[in-house]
């Protein structure tokens, strides 16, 4: 069994079938390959689409017209779904989302680093045990803790703040990403840290000099999603946060279809549409990083 | 294939006098450690100690906890019909929906992996719905879509067949929408797949085709048997995620269980119990059973795997 | 991807077990900081003069509108008597158990607008401050009603006021039945008018119109039906009417249902989330709403048809079900640090001239029945304090106290209500097996 990590997106064997040479029979075999590929995007994405030109017709053309491109094309529900009736906008969830998403992320590059450095690097007593444990929580469906911090959180009037979404974080209650980093940092080679220690840096310094400029990938990784999942994190938003001025994206969310006095669906869309943008220019920006780090996560060949 | 623990590898790379001088290294553990170690014993440990006091008592957040013995989980698991209806509706979300959700993967992961040119701009279309999936923007589409006057009517009636039905409304449907919602998502499972296919040799193709296997064959005797651990692994990671499901069943089902409880989520029930009905011990109880559930399938799912996963280091 | 988790080489699960040895240390810290959560208290203040200039917050819960309106009022008080007012509205529904968890935590707000069904619920927690020491001084209540009062009255200690009159009833589309030649029902039609109208309705439309909304899973409404026939909801903590009561309710929506005047069940479910502007009634597919109709400006807001409203169908005057109180109450904090200058602000906000001005029907009917006659309203609200004016002199029966029709497990019973009503709409269940359920599930959340 290998501890290298592979470089991501690379293989040493791709096994795609070779394509041979191009007889008609296996030329009209490609090409329904693509028409079916094609028919499924079109298929998967629809919805999507949907949403975009919903968000961009007027309320009385969303159900009217099932053709994709309105007939006409006004931005008015982006307007009025951005301003709220209490004269705030759209912009403050937006935000709040994305400052609690950051606060994760520092959390858990910092926290989670750390205890993945121990992990993979340190010897100590009971190691086995600690990882075994780690691996468990990682493994435990969040249903069982959550009462119990509920009521820890509201116990020291933490309720109805950031506190609860954020503060763990910094306590590497993320177990998933110390082992996404051990596993990163195992292949990063020892003669390294040996040659730091000859030079007379101590365990923090290695870890500060030489593994963290190293672990870059796995940290961007681990930031990345993160924040996808702080993002979208629906169930701890809804029961840590009330106050509106707090709300978050997923909660404001909601609000457009719990709220009374909400007309239509057009400005509901158009928010809808603002508040994947933030995961999409991210999605964009690091795609090849997403996919890679989905794919080696839990390979290691 | 899938790494275990350090320290059977660890022990091997130190030489004796390397592991001597890693000795003193406790202290060092410790310090890196500790930010673990509070926040396991403080928000992992800790919890999931209380949360099981919690289950054998009557708690309602204003007063104090009574103990009750096991009288929550003799109500849960005898007298509460809701209860057993959320278990139901879950146990029929995670057979139909992760079976469904893993086969479009493995079938896209097959396609795609034939080597066609822009493979990385179609990976990432079909990653898409994955990657919003789980906001609630896309939750709330979907109400829209399979509502009377939704997507899917519309696209009914253009080839013909004329509904009116609401498919979120109507409690035989409902719960079908929200598998369906799932399945939609089958990137992430999809992409791991497209990297197991790639691990898979390439000569074990050729000598195969070489004596004269077609393409299903070749599916079958090659690809799906090596890509067991793979099958394996998206089967228990989809498994425990599915039986958490919660903002899409809450949001499509209207903040309740959607008509006649028919989208009532084993965690929605929970919800309901904990922060609506102020029945903090009884929803420990119910999380507590939903861990020795997942736990209980996990392992029968690990000890079936014998029958049926090959490792290729075996 | 949502949380990976990575597996084990192993064929064996690791025991979960292990650590319980750790935990055993951080479980004691656990369990004492929740046996430190009994939040029964004595108010922190003994004194019954308003301080003034002090800072106060009050929670509420509703629209930004009635957000807007509320700190007006503040600003309007904080002008008079100093000091500061933090408003915080929380969202609508589990509105209850934000509340709950600020009050276990300590935290809650010195003034809570309550909701109806819970007043009873936080009143028997002792969380709530008696408020009969500030009167007559800080809090006049000379110009309520006594039968409008006396809901607060729980556990012999008067401990909420209510924040407006109300009465339940049927918001009606009179534009669109305008356009039908037909008219608003007459408050006090009976039921078998009722049936007869929205048939009219559908056929007249030529079956563009729903002849009524199906109402089957609306608690309140049946809440009505069921005082019709001289029963209550609950009696004494356990279910007050009968089977039949149930199977007679389900069976109107039925027959409605089949022949075209209610929309088919699915349909009801759909449009039960939303908001108001999600109802058949603003989207213009049915003629009516059956609410408090204190929100018949919100309701009017959303539509350019004219709106309406009357009474619930009902057998006879004499048995109109249909009784007057108010279904928003205020209360006082039990361990608020100002309890009296509370009181202050919210007599301020019921007996207040230009308080009441700016709130105007927003709570429903202003308490305070002088100025409720004096008040300018706007026209739609005009409708409204009409209709609850009518009720009370003509329709209104006596009703029991907040306690006896909230007892405890009434909210999930009210759960259930709607659940069981869908799934009997959808003809996903029977009517018999529906009821059933309900008063199998009913019995188990009010035991």
């Amino acid at each position: 069994m290998t501890t290298t990590t592979q470089p991501a997106g690379t293989s040493t064997r791709p096994s795609a079938t070779v394509p041979r040479a191009a007889a008609p029979g296996r030329r009209a075999a490609r090409a329904l390959l693509y028409i079916v590929l094609v028919i499924g995007v079109v298929a998967m994405l629809y919805p999507l689409v949907w949403l975009l030109s919903a968000s961009l017709k007027p309320a009385d053309e969303i159900f009217g017209s099932a053709g994709l491109l309105p007939d006409t094309w006004n931005v008015a529900n982006y307007e009025n779904g951005w301003i709220s009736a209490d004269g705030s906008t759209f912009g403050r969830p937006l935000l709040n989302s994305i400052l609690v998403s950051l606060g994760a992320v520092t959390g858990n590059i910092l926290a989670c680093s750390l205890a993945a450095f121990a992990f993979a690097r340190l010897e100590f007593p009971f190691k086995r045990t600690a990882f075994a444990l780690m691996m468990v929580t990682v493994m435990l469906p969040a249903q069982v803790t959550i009462i119990p911090q509920y009521i820890l959180f509201n116990n020291l009037g933490w309720v109805d703040t950031y506190l609860p979404l954020v503060l763990p974080k910094f306590f590497a209650v993320d177990a998933f990403f110390i082992f996404l980093m051990v596993q990163f940092i195992r292949g990063i080679p020892r003669d390294l840290d040996d040659a730091a220690a000859l030079d007379g840096c101590s365990p923090g310094g290695i870890y500060l000099k030489v593994i963290l400029p190293l672990l870059r990938p796995a940290l961007v990784t681990t930031a990345i999603f993160t924040f996808l999942w702080t993002y979208n994190d629906f169930f701890s938003q809804l029961i840590y946060i009330s106050k509106a001025q707090l709300y978050t994206v997923p909660l404001a969310l909601r609000q457009f279809i719990d709220g009374t006095g909400q007309s239509d669906y057009g400005p509901m869309f158009a928010m809808s549409v603002l508040s994947l943008l933030p995961t999409l220019v991210l999605f964009l920006i690091f795609q090849r990083l997403i996919v890679d780090g989905i794919s080696t996560s839990g390979m290691k060949g | 294939m899938l790494s275990g623990l350090p320290s059977r590898t660890s022990t091997t790379e130190g030489t004796p006098k390397a592991t001597s001088r890693r000795r003193p290294q406790g202290k060092w553990a410790l310090l890196f450690l500790s930010p673990w170690i509070v926040g396991l014993l403080v928000f992992t440990a800790g919890p999931l100690i209380a949360s099981l006091y919690l289950s054998f008592t009557d708690y309602d957040l204003l007063s104090s906890p009574q103990w009750i013995g096991s009288g929550n989980y003799t109500r849960m698991l005898t007298g509460d019909p809701v209860w057993r209806q959320s278990v139901v509706v879950t146990a029929v979300y995670v057979a139909v929906a992760v079976p469904l959700q893993l086969a479009f993967a493995l079938l896209l992961a097959t396609v795609l992996n034939r080597g066609i040119k822009g493979m990385t701009i179609w990976r990432a279309l079909y990653y898409l719905p994955s990657l919003f999936g789980s906001s609630i923007a896309i939750a709330i589409l979907w109400r829209q879509i399979f509502g009377a006057e939704g997507l899917l009517n519309n696209v009914l009636g253009m080839i013909g067949i004329e509904s009116t039905t609401s498919w979120i409304g109507d409690p035989h449907w409902s719960l079908g929408t929200l598998i369906l919602l799932r399945v939609w998502e089958f990137g992430s499972p999809m992409i791991i797949f497209l990297a197991g296919l790639r691990q898979i040799p390439a000569e074990l193709y050729e000598s195969a085709s070489l004596d004269g296997a077609g393409a299903v064959r070749r599916f079958f005797s090659i690809t799906l048997p090596m890509l067991t651990p793979i099958v394996f692994f998206n089967l228990i990671l989809q498994v425990i995620n599915a039986f958490q499901v919660f903002g899409s069943a809450f949001i499509i089902g209207g903040g309740h269980g959607g008509p006649g409880n028919s989208m009532l989520v084993y965690t929605l029930y929970l919800y309901q119990a904990a922060f609506n009905d102020f029945q903090m011990g009884y929803a420990a109880a119910m999380a507590w059973f939903l861990l020795v559930v997942i736990g209980a399938v996990t392992a029968v799912n690990f000890w079936l795997s014998r029958y049926w996963v090959h490792y290729s280091d075996e | 991807m949502k949380k990976g988790q990575p597996v084990h080489h192993s064929h064996r699960v690791p025991s979960r077990r292990s650590f319980l040895g750790m935990g055993l240390s951080t479980a004691g810290a656990a369990a004492l900081s929740l046996a430190g959560c009994d939040a029964s208290g004595s108010p922190r203040s003994s004194s019954v003069t308003p301080q003034g200039s002090v800072p106060l917050r009050m929670s509420a819960y509703g629209s930004a509108a009635r957000q807007q309106k509320l700190q007006q009022v503040f600003k309007l008080y904080t002008k008079k008597n100093g000091g500061e007012i933090d408003l915080e509205l929380l969202s609508n529904e589990s509105y209850s158990q934000k509340l709950s968890t600020q009050v276990a935590g300590g935290n809650a707000a010195d003034i809570q607008a309550l909701f109806q069904n819970i007043v009873a619920q936080f009143a028997t927690k002792n969380t709530l401050a008696p408020l009969d020491r500030y009167a007559p001084k800080t809090l006049d209540l000379s110009h309520f009603e006594e039968r409008s009062v006396s809901g607060g009255v729980i556990g012999g200690e008067r401990v909420a006021l209510p924040l407006g009159d109300n009465a339940y009833g049927v918001i009606w589309d009179k534009a669109a039945l305008a356009d039908l030649g037909m008219s608003v029902p007459e408050p006090g039609h009976t039921w078998d008018e009722f049936i007869t109208f929205a048939n009219k309705v559908r056929e007249k439309s030529g079956g563009r119109l729903y002849g009524s909304i199906d109402d089957s899973t609306d608690i309140n409404g049946f809440q009505v039906f069921v005082r019709q026939r001289g029963k209550e909801l609950y009696r004494n903590g356990k279910l007050g009417f009968s089977r039949t009561d149930l199977e007679d309710w389900y069976e109107i929506w039925a027959g409605l249902r089949k022949s075209g005047a209610a929309p088919p069940g699915d349909l009801t479910v759909q449009t039960a989330v939303g908001g108001f502007g999600n109802s058949l009634l603003v989207t213009g597919k049915a003629p009516n709403f059956f609410i408090y109709p204190n929100v018949l400006s919100a309701f009017q807001y959303m539509t350019k048809n004219q709106l309406g409203v009357s009474t619930m169908p009902m057998p006879s005057a004499s048995k109109s079900g249909h009784s007057v109180r108010a279904s928003n109450w205020v209360a006082v904090n039990a361990r608020s640090s100002h309890p009296a200058d509370a009181a202050s602000l919210i007599d301020f906000m019921l007996n207040d001239e230009e308080a009441a001005g700016i709130l105007q029907a927003e709570f429903a009917a202003p308490p305070n029945l002088q100025l409720r006659k004096a008040l300018d309203f706007s026209e739609t609200d005009r409708l409204f304090i009409d209709y609850v004016n009518l009720v009370s002199q003509e329709f209104a029966q006596p009703v029991p106290s907040l306690a006896s029709e909230f007892p405890s497990g009434s909210s999930q019973v009210m759960t259930a209500f709607v659940t069981i009503g869908q799934s009997v709409a959808t003809n996903y269940q029977s009517i018999s097996s529906g009821a059933d359920s309900f008063f199998s599930q009913a019995e188990g959340f009010l035991s």
